[in-house]
């Protein structure tokens, strides 16, 4: 009886699983049915590039943050966003599920794992990648050249098309990328100005005044209170230099040395190498052991896993971060109203700053393949590119990248942040009307106001202006910008990366805390290369000759 | 119980009472410090100088995760799902360790039910072929999709088994002599007699049902549907690494390193025990056999 | 007395929780044929390529394979012992107190701090043993020098292991608490007839009576020889104590932080599940051969 119920369950198991995978053949059957666009032709079919001639129906994740409320009567499928998209565009959407953005790409990775897909979605670029490897995408090709409008297609041409590269695939443009915004690459010295003042000493520009600042941090006792309790600069227990968006690294530090661990960039005769094992690395490594041994670093960086207690403790007054750290220092300024977080760029000896930027692209919106009007996703991305620079009168009272939108691409320059900056001063300055601003940016423009009056007296008014003022600012003056060659996951990598960079934090971890000596260095990159380093610059280099 | 005079020399107590509240005290003073943490000044609490007392004292955290109805609708979903999970898993544990508490020799097919639960304990697919089963199912947004997965707890259905073998057989014997069923053997003669284990195994499930909050985040697409924990672990944030561009994200980020909202979760998440288990203490101590005879 | 009658009955009770575990526990297992796939998301379970024992070999290729599964081994290892003979002792010690308020209190406590998730105790642990911490300002008073105690390979997996028996120890308290009760009060009472101390009380009596469970939760707890915590070393450990604290779970975690690793992942899990399996089938049948004892 009882092998017979196995039998049973297993017919039934295998039901379940082939139903799951038919979803894929229904779709690609309804992908025929859509009417050829090649039977018109681009030029002489004028089409409303800002609404669908009918009603159509997009359904949609979404990610929200957490605690989000809605407005009494609305819901995440109908509320003054969706609202708005349906009268500019009758696209109406529908909320296949929600989840708050801590949890979101956790749940997004199950459902696409497993074939639980929406219309329309915004992935990062490897999901991009596996899912036009998997042919699960409706290929845009065409109706983007149909449909885009005159502004996006600038901003895509500002990155000198390098978005639109990134999102083509088996020669389909399989996505609309959103413009990587450069800001978020430099790591820029975050340092208390007020203790700067108090010991008379100048802001650091490069290394070696950056230690002779550490070391009357150290010595002087900046904060005032006889004891000998401050810590130098801040690291972390994870990396010694972040991919992007580090806080509490080194980055700063290593790229003064035209230095980039964790990137593929070309080298002085053209060659693609990896970051982490050129000489400039090595050099950075050895300073780093030199100011560790002199305890001008957190003699514990290496075990914290909260490096920010010694932020706001006061404990510390130097920290490397992205321009938006002082969301990050809020605790501090509100344990210390004298506390003035300022931010620099460190230089090498030559004087330059050195800087690696990001990708062209940094997210993708995809339509599922079989969706009967992928140029709906056109559509929308006009309505959203222009309701976030050229709003009209219902558009201004909305904000930009708020939770609510349906889909959200950026398509701007890549400098945003520093235009925003920009704005904000101007703006400060009377020289543009604050209602010219859009939603966020005049929000921030009133907690500048708030602050100004009531220097640091809420954290939360003091944060997102100082970002944009202080931070963005320093990303306006000139700097040498390496062009990382390549971002992707080559095969090799998916099998041996894990080995390759575990090999390269303990030995570097080891180098800085100086347990091993600095010319473990080569050896490390003898290992590297061995241990799988040597097929993957080969695969790249494979790939960059496409 | 009975005392034991012989023994007793005042010393050894004393030393078995002051060993006792050591390690109560140095197992109280991990959660009196995260007490202590989650009604803290948030900047007082990151600058890490909370240790047992409030700092700062004020219920920002509690006001942050009670803040929207979405709150109380979690709570209210949370309770049904202990109630509804705890009452199968009850149930369930208690049909199954009886049968398979028997010998061999008495129940034929026992042993292999034993190691088909076995196996269902140490072995799983992962979360994938779970998912695809609910959505198939249609149970994605529904209470069942919470319980039914978990509906049998093995290791607590091995406990209980272990007790009800460790029942003396003079009782059921007596019960067979005078002619009753399975059915009215379990009822009447095993439960009354496994309070302390039921006990135990109750206590298990609801601390499970009450503190899970994975299965609530896959299986539940409207927030709205989900358990208290799924709500509650939401707003722990760590630092992001993707590019901070969007005013949804900078929401985020003032959240960012808040361990007064992490605090309050484990705070929240002890209620129940706080709750329940001086009820279920009870059995502990009412639950030794009585009048069962030596064998 | 004739259980012939009864079968039909003990099938009867059985029925629910078997069809519902062959629904959400068996039938899902066809999944387990993952761990032989290439599993890339978007190509899901149809399309993924098939690579036989792959994911398997990659386990054994990894670099220092060696390390890392005895790092597993030894701390999950240690961590089964601990876990069983403290709350073992424990139980034993506060059966003896007669105070019931006093008993129930301490009871409670203990279980507490299985309530706090490794985010928050580890925070704890790194504060207790940092530089300025209060063990480091003991060593400090006895004139010996200050430890960086989690970036030493010689401490982590001792304070990985106690510190997990310090959150867990009050949960098998409680089982064997349960099982205590259960003992009768006339073997106490005749042994204090026969004039017993308390020791042999314990050896002779308590011990005894609670070995079953003492058998079962050590039986079960031998499936556990390859989880050796992630939460835990993952919240606690750094690129310094690699050598020592790297297990199977926190290796794996960061190969799948490259790319989604389902197919790695999944077969790690049947991997555990199967050295499990056969080693409580072996203890099984030890039990059984040797000692004519049944384990379940």
């Amino acid at each position: 009886m009882n092998i017979r119920k196995i039998v049973g369950v297993v017919l039934i198991a295998s039901v379940v699983f082939a139903g799951c995978s038919s979803n894929k053949s229904n779709n690609s059957t309804t992908a025929d049915g859509e009417p050829s666009p090649g039977q018109q032709s681009t030029e002489s079919v004028q089409v409303d590039r800002f609404r669908m001639p009918e009603p159509v129906e997009i359904n949609v994740i979404k990610s929200v943050y957490p605690g989000m409320t809605f407005k009494e009567g609305d819901t995440i499928e109908k509320n003054e966003y969706t609202r708005y998209v349906f009268d500019k565009t009758n696209i109406q959407t529908k909320v296949l599920w929600y989840a708050s953005n801590t949890d979101y790409d956790q749940k997004m990775q199950l459902s696409i794992a497993s074939n639980d897909i929406p219309d329309m979605m915004v992935v990062n670029y490897k999901t991009f990648r596996a899912m036009a490897a998997a042919d699960q995408l409706e290929d845009l090709t065409k109706v983007y050249e149909q449909y885009v409008s005159p502004e996006i297609r600038k901003f895509y041409e500002s990155t000198d098309n390098k978005v639109l590269e990134m999102s083509t695939y088996g020669g389909k443009l399989l996505a609309l990328p959103s413009v990587g915004i450069q800001a978020d690459a430099p790591s820029m010295l975050w340092i208390r100005q007020d203790w700067l003042n108090k010991l008379g000493l100048q802001p650091p520009k490069n290394i070696e005044e950056l230690k002779t600042v550490l070391r009357a941090f150290i010595d002087k006792d900046p904060d005032g209170n006889g004891k000998p309790d401050t810590v130098g600069l801040t690291g972390n227990s994870t990396t010694l230099s972040a991919e992007v968006n580090g806080l509490h690294d080194f980055k700063g530090i290593f790229n003064a040395f035209n230095s980039y661990p964790l990137y593929w960039v070309q080298d002085e005769s053209g060659n693609t190498v990896y970051g982490s094992t050129t000489p400039g690395t090595k050099q950075a490594l050895g300073t780093l052991r030199e100011m560790y041994a002199e305890g001008l670093i957190d003699k514990e960086f290496a075990l914290r896993k909260n490096p920010d207690e010694l932020i706001a403790a006061g404990k510390s007054g130097t920290m490397f971060g992205p321009w938006w750290t002082p969301w990050v220092l809020t605790g501090s300024v509100k344990n210390d109203k004298n506390a003035d977080w300022q931010a620099y760029m460190i230089a090498d000896e030559k004087g330059k700053i050195n800087i690696s930027s990001l990708p062209a692209a940094q997210s993708y919106v995809v339509v599922k393949k079989g969706y009967k009007h992928p140029e709906a996703a056109v559509v929308y991305a006009n309505m959203y590119d222009e309701v976030s620079h050229t709003p009209d009168e219902a558009g201004k009272k909305l904000i930009v990248g708020d939770a609510l939108w349906p889909l959200q691409l950026i398509t701007d320059y890549p400098e945003a942040a520093t235009n925003k900056h920009l704005l904000l001063l101007d703006a400060l300055a009377g020289k543009i009307e604050p209602d010219k601003l859009d939603g966020e940016m005049k929000l921030v423009y009133e907690q500048a106001l708030r602050d100004k009056e009531n220097p640091r007296a809420n954290p939360d008014d003091w944060a997102a202006p100082q970002a944009y003022l202080v931070g963005a600012g320093v990303l306006k003056q000139e700097m040498n910008k390496i062009e990382p060659v390549y971002f992707g996951t080559t095969p090799t990598m998916e099998r041996r990366w894990a080995n390759l960079l575990k090999l390269e934090n303990e030995t570097f971890f080891k180098i800085v805390m100086g347990s091993l000596d600095v010319d473990a260095f080569d050896k490390f990159v003898e290992d590297w290369k061995a241990e799988g380093g040597n097929t993957i610059l080969n695969e790249i280099g494979e790939e960059l000759k496409k | 119980m009975v005392r034991n005079k012989t023994w007793t020399s005042r010393t050894w107590i004393i030393a078995l009472y002051v060993l006792m509240a050591l390690i109560a005290i140095a197992s109280l003073a991990p959660i009196l410090h995260a007490i202590a943490v989650s009604f803290s000044d948030k900047a007082v609490a990151a600058a890490g100088k909370v240790t047992l007392w409030p700092v700062g004292f004020n219920t920002l955290a509690y006001e942050t995760i009670m803040y929207d109805r979405n709150f109380l609708g979690s709570f209210i979903v949370s309770v049904n799902r202990v109630l509804l999970g705890g009452v199968i898993n009850f149930l369930l544990t208690v049909l199954m360790a009886y049968p398979l508490s028997r010998q061999a020799s008495e129940f034929r097919c026992r042993n292999m039910y034993m190691w088909f639960l076995i196996a269902m304990m140490l072995f799983s697919a992962g979360v994938i072929p779970l998912y695809i089963l609910i959505k198939f199912l249609g149970l994605f947004d529904s209470l069942w999709a919470l319980v039914l997965p978990t509906a049998v707890p093995v290791f607590n259905v091995i406990l209980l088994i272990n007790f009800f073998r460790s029942i003396p057989k003079e009782l059921p014997e007596a019960g067979y002599m005078d002619g009753a069923g399975p059915w009215y053997m379990l009822v009447k003669i095993y439960i009354p007699l496994s309070a302390p284990a039921l006990a135990t195994v109750t206590l298990f499930s609801i601390v499970t049902h009450w503190n899970t909050f994975f299965d609530g985040l896959i299986f539940m697409r409207n927030m709205e549907n989900y358990p208290l924990q799924t709500y509650i672990q939401q707003f722990v944030v760590e630092t992001s690494t993707q590019n901070v561009s969007s005013s949804e994200q900078i929401e985020l980020l003032k959240r960012l390193s808040n361990q007064t909202l992490n605090a309050a979760k484990m705070v929240i998440a002890m209620v129940p025990i706080f709750l329940v288990y001086p009820f279920l203490q009870r059995f502990f101590i009412h639950g030794i056999m009585l009048g069962s005879v030596k064998e | 007395m004739n259980h012939g009658t009864f079968q039909k009955h003990y099938h009867l009770m059985l029925l629910p929780g078997i069809i519902l575990l062959i629904v959400f526990s068996f039938i899902p297992m066809a999944g387990i044929a993952v761990a032989f796939q290439d599993f890339k998301i978007g190509l899901g379970f149809s399309r993924s390529p098939w690579i036989g024992l792959e994911n398997f070999k990659y386990l054994f290729d990894m670099r220092d394979s060696r390390s890392i599964f005895f790092n597993t081994v030894n701390i999950a290892f240690w961590k089964i012992v601990a876990n069983l003979l403290i709350p073992l002792v424990f139980a034993v010690l506060l059966n003896e107190v007669r105070y019931v308020l006093f008993k129930r209190w301490v009871q409670s406590i203990v279980y507490l701090p299985h309530f706090l998730s490794w985010v928050i105790l580890s925070g704890i642990i790194i504060d207790l043993l940092s530089l300025g911490g209060v063990v480091n300002k003991t060593l400090q008073q006895l004139g010996m020098d200050p430890v960086m105690f989690l970036g030493s390979n010689a401490y982590f997996p001792f304070i990985v292991i106690s510190s997990d028996v310090w959150k867990e120890f009050g949960f098998n308290t409680i089982i064997f608490l349960a099982a205590l009760t259960g003992i009768s009060s006339p073997l106490y009472e005749a042994a204090d007839i026969d004039g017993a101390s308390w020791l042999q009380k314990v050896r002779h009596v308590t011990l005894p009576g609670i070995t079953p469970t003492i058998v079962l939760l050590a039986t079960l707890s031998i499936g556990n020889i390859l989880n050796a915590g992630f939460d835990q070393i993952f919240n606690m450990y750094n690129p310094l104590v690699y050598e020592s604290g790297d297990i199977i779970d926190t290796y794996v975690y960061r190969v799948g932080i490259v790319q989604a690793q389902f197919g790695l992942a999944t077969a790690v899990g049947l991997m555990k599940s199967v050295i499990a399996m056969v080693l409580i089938v072996i203890s099984y049948q030890l039990a059984g051969r040797f000692a004519n004892y049944r384990i379940f």
